[in-house]
């Protein structure tokens, strides 16, 4: 099995189906674990665990990306609402690829 | 007296401000520029000269008593773009689209366009390309072309408005090609022959991007060779399109438009622009008409194409397409009005004193260690021109039309396109690696933003600028070097070719602007290699660098005047 490349750590309420949309459309693969908490925090958590350093918080609120090595700030964040959108562009910074 | 000399130029207008006395050297006071207000010439000039005579005024304490001019030409620089105007005529025949860079499957089919509402019907015997418009849900898309498919239908290809290629594919057929942000989906003739193909990661389409093999796909007849030819060009160099046949209901009808520019010689001959052919001297051309409007009294012309990289034959492909012409125009100017203008700015009043190029040697004089500086070249905004004794030799084109050539290039505005002009570039990676126009890298000690995240970039003092092209910083600075080199170093050639040159070992003195861009410099004295001359950059008065040379040399040529 591969290791956890990105990691999402998702709280009740936060757009499960639509980031893990985002990620399909973009071909990359992400690792989907629920755990209570709040979205920056959870993304913190997240980062330490992704083999590629970035870590996915969502709750039912808000989504946020945090990278594993500049972790004091969120990388990305967006609404809870805008889930498919938010997993499109995590997906591409794992990727290496622009935002759109 | 007071004294201001101002020389307007194409994109800046500098002023250099000196109190002189007969048989005295000029004191000094203020040297300034900023960017020329208005039409080079115009009465709109007066506006900024205004302002750089008001902060004069501040910083000496007195107005200026007379403002010294040199005579004015303007030059117009622009691009056009034949192949953009070609695919504008093609629409009447095909569409030609490229789509999104996350498509699905690969491949190419060729079959009739069908909504996905209509699937819901008896299944029809030909190949069909189905539809899917952006309310659509992906899931909802996929499960009807599973049933369609079921139902008889022989799906070969798919167009998707939305950004659902993948999630669609992968419950469907992840084999079969799939394009989508196919922004106007929704308006595609229904019914009409369409084609799509997706090539593999890294690739571009071949069948598509091939005039024969499109036209059999769309089943264009020989007639229509020419549209085929155009929509293939269009979509030459992307990883997924989609090709549409007009049906021929639905054309507008009219007979395509001759695209060309037509050049009317000194001698009142007529012939066609090749754009691929070298400019003629400065004066051979007196007029042009055709698709970049109709133009007379020119005293030089100068095209080039845009370049292309080598290293890159996709983007050259999708660049070659646009046919774009980079295009200088010098026209007879009219200052009178603009001197009058200004006139009403100085008790003195305005005054033409010196022929541009007396000044423009007067001025690069000053540069320490120049003695009196025989040759000297100013690579302005407009204008390339070689100054001497004998007067100048001005040809078109010069650090405008290399904005131009860089917005051309990098698709963006002029102001974007100044700044790329004269700054590094890089691209960013990952969050924290740049990687330089040399190929090598550096650490970011804070991520880059997540906008300017694997773009090329500007790299500014204050941070990184992103650019929309997919071009590694080596091929952009390679495409920047030529343009400087295709434009300035060119004309600087065909100016000294225009005095039947320059004798070997002659001191050349490069000034202006453009002058002040370490690589301009650096593509000039590479083009002049071969004639052994001593190429310098001035340094007016010994503090201004290549700029307010011709400013600077009309105080000088009033006071020598006023002394005598």
């Amino acid at each position: 099995m591969n290791a956890d490349l990105v990691v999402a750590l998702l709280a009740d309420g936060a757009p499960a189906p639509a980031l893990a949309a985002g990620f399909e459309e973009e071909g990359v693969p992400l690792s989907v674990r629920r755990e209570p908490g709040e979205a920056a925090a959870l993304a913190r958590e997240a980062a330490g665990q992704a083999a590629l350093g970035l870590g996915i918080g969502g709750d039912e609120t808000r989504l946020v990306l945090v990278l594993a090595a500049a972790p004091g700030r969120p990388y990305l964040e967006a609404p809870a609402t805008r889930g498919r959108s938010f997993g499109q562009a995590a997906a591409r910074v794992a990727a290496r690829r622009p935002l759109r | 007296m007071l004294v201001a000399g101002v020389d307007v130029g194409n994109s800046t207008t500098e002023i250099a401000v000196a109190r002189t006395e007969p048989g005295r050297e000029p004191e000094w006071l203020f040297v300034a520029r900023r960017p020329t207000t208005g039409a080079k010439g115009s009465e709109g000039c007066a506006v900024g000269i205004a302002e750089l005579l008001a902060a004069a005024e501040r910083r000496v304490g007195e107005r200026a008593h007379v403002a010294l001019f040199a005579e004015l030409h303007p030059v117009e620089t622009g691009l056009v773009e034949l192949g953009r105007l070609e695919e504008l005529v093609l629409e009447q025949t095909a569409i030609a689209r490229p789509a999104s860079d996350t498509p699905s499957g690969t491949g190419v089919g060729a079959g009739t366009l069908v909504a996905v509402d209509e699937l819901d019907g008896p299944p029809r015997a030909e190949p069909i390309v189905p539809v899917v418009a952006a309310g659509i849900d992906y899931e909802d898309a996929a499960g009807r072309l599973r049933d369609a498919r079921a139902g008889g239908w022989n799906i070969i290809a798919a167009i998707v408005e939305a950004d659902d290629a993948v999630l669609i594919g992968n419950r469907f057929d992840r084999s079969l090609p799939i394009v989508d942000e196919v922004a106007d989906a929704a308006s595609l003739p229904l019914g009409a022959r369409a084609a799509v193909e997706v090539a593999e990661p890294g690739a571009s389409v071949e069948e598509l991007s091939d005039p024969l093999r499109l036209g059999v796909l769309l089943g264009f007849g020989p007639e229509e060779a020419r549209a085929a030819r155009t929509a293939a060009r269009a979509l030459a160099g992307h990883r997924a399109a989609v090709a549409v046949r007009v049906p021929r209901s639905a054309a507008t009808g009219s007979a395509p438009t001759e695209l060309s520019i037509v050049l009317v010689g000194s001698d009142g001959g007529e012939k066609t622009l090749d754009e691929h052919a070298s400019p003629p001297p400065p004066g051979a051309v007196a007029a042009i008409r055709g698709s970049a409007g109709d133009r007379d009294g020119l005293l030089d012309i100068y095209w080039h194409t845009l370049p292309v990289p080598v290293d890159d034959p996709g983007f050259a492909r999708r660049l070659i397409r646009r046919r774009a012409v980079a295009l200088a125009l010098l026209a007879r100017g009219e200052s009178s009005g603009l001197v009058e203008a200004i006139g009403r700015l100085c008790p003195g009043g305005a005054r033409v004193v010196a022929r541009e190029s007396d000044a423009a040697v007067l001025g690069a004089s000053t540069t320490p260690g120049a003695g009196r500086a025989p040759f000297v070249l100013d690579l302005g905004g407009g204008t390339v021109d070689l100054h001497r004794a004998e007067g100048a030799v001005s040809t078109a084109g010069a650090g405008d039309l290399v904005t131009r050539i860089c917005a051309g290039l990098l698709d963006c505005d002029s102001v974007l396109a100044e700044r790329a002009k004269r700054r590094r570039s890089a691209r960013v990676e990952t969050p924290f690696v740049l990687h330089h126009e040399d190929g090598s890298r550096s650490f970011l000690g804070e991520p880059a933003p997540p906008e300017a995240l694997a773009h090329l970039c500007l790299v500014d003092g204050r941070g990184l600028v992103p650019l929309l092209v997919p071009l590694a910083p080596e091929v952009w600075r390679g495409l920047r070097r030529a343009a400087k080199r295709e434009v300035l170093a060119r004309n600087v050639r065909r100016a000294i070719d225009a005095i039947g040159g320059v004798p070997p070992g002659e001191l050349v003195t490069l000034v202006g602007g453009s002058a002040s861009d370490g690589e301009v410099v650096d593509v000039v004295a590479a083009e002049l290699a071969d004639l052994e001359l001593a190429v310098a950059r001035g340094d007016v008065l010994g503090r201004h660098g290549p700029r307010a040379a011709v400013a600077v040399g009309l105080v000088l040529a009033f006071a020598e005047a006023d002394g005598r």
